[in-house]
């Protein structure tokens, strides 16, 4: 073999692969709403890409392999968040609810608009309860969310209840205070 | 997928990392580079105060000196090894764990090492310090006389006691904050 062969692809690589083949996007999407800074959410995607490629050692089939995925990189991405300063408290989804939304109506017709605000809304967030908005925004069902986040289904579902009311509420021109 | 905002999320504009194999392992041994780089300043700033005090046990001085010098030493080395085995365990993180598990071990973790900063952080330095207090009481003693050694020995001894206590009340009151995070964990689980 010449020194210029990589080395042999182990299962941790081919499974490392198939997750980043199918939640590449759902990763880049978490660190971005997670670090605001595109350079800094960069390096957020890569640390999430590391930590999930080393994570895979541990990998017993117990759970799919996109519970493990976002598990991980939901882990990586509170403790990258609960390292960086923060410009304001985090709530929960309740307190979020009560907030008030500053009122831009020239913009608020706006896809990009709305996409800023949901983003903003997120940052302010909790951990547990941003993955849990993170993940309903992935099109998750209630019972995969659990298997994630450490909760019953049951429970899940009221909190995903409430998320959608809050962003009906939040995100829709002319609906807030 | 029905919810419209699923659709905004999931369909925005966005060109996700796809880091091959080999960039990885780079990112890995960079990491490590950085942990160990990290850990050898770390031990290089224990090393100081070992090598001071190690210095003066050995050196011909007062036999009280000496004595609280290798005790200092011995404190020292015990701090060390508490910050090394809190690094090797927050390094050791189970990244798989449901969020909720691995947020709430965190905090644990956390909490736990800022509870006993009393235990592994201060306590192992205090009988070499008060022996050193002690010894250069008595070497003042024998020159200036008790009144005037211990008004000399006063304003270090108080300055040790204050700093010892708002470290170890700082650390108290952020661990019961966490306790207080952790117990509404518990709540919402």
């Amino acid at each position: 073999m010449s020194r210029d062969n990589p080395p042999p692809e182990t299962p941790r690589d081919r499974l490392y692969r198939q997750a980043a083949d199918a939640f590449g996007p759902a990763l880049a999407r978490l660190a971005r709403a997670v670090e605001r800074d595109p350079e800094r959410a960069r390096d957020l995607e890569q640390d999430i890409h590391l930590a999930l490629w080393q994570s895979l050692d541990g990998f017993a089939g117990d759970c799919a392999l996109a519970t493990w995925t976002y598990r991980v990189a939901h882990n990586v991405a509170a403790s990258h968040a609960a390292k960086g300063a923060r410009a304001a408290p985090l709530v929960g989804l309740d307190a979020l609810a009560e907030l008030a939304a500053p009122d831009d109506p020239e913009r608020a017709a706006g896809a990009a608009w709305a996409l800023d605000r949901l983003q903003a809304l997120i940052a302010r967030l909790v951990p547990a309860d941003r993955s849990l908005i993170l993940l309903y925004l992935e099109g998750l069902d209630a019972r995969q969310i659990g298997e994630i986040v450490g909760l019953t289904a049951n429970h899940v579902g009221v909190k995903v209840h409430r998320i959608k009311a809050l962003l009906a509420r939040r995100l829709t021109p002319g609906d807030q205070p | 997928m029905t919810d419209p905002v699923c659709n905004l999320w999931t369909s925005q504009p966005i060109a996700p990392l796809s880091p091959s194999l080999e960039e990885l392992s780079r990112r890995a041994h960079r990491l490590d580079r950085r942990v160990r780089l990290r850990n050898a300043l770390e031990y290089a700033g224990g090393a100081i105060p070992i090598l001071v005090f190690g210095a003066m046990a050995i050196a011909p001085v007062d036999p009280l000196m000496r004595i609280a010098s290798a005790i200092i030493v011995v404190g020292v080395v015990v701090v060390m090894w508490g910050l090394h085995r809190r690094a090797a365990a927050s390094r050791a993180e189970d990244w798989g764990a449901p969020i909720l598990d691995h947020h709430r071990a965190q905090l644990v973790r956390q909490r736990d090492a800022l509870a006993g900063v009393w235990r592994w952080y201060l306590a192992p330095l205090v009988p070499g310090l008060v022996l050193l207090f002690a010894s250069i009481w008595q070497a003042r003693l024998a020159i200036v006389g008790p009144e005037a050694a211990t008004l000399a020995i006063l304003p270090p001894v108080l300055i040790a006691i204050v700093v010892f206590t708002g470290i170890h009340w700082l650390n108290c009151a952020t661990a019961r904050r966490l306790t207080r995070v952790i117990a509404t964990l518990d709540r919402q689980a």
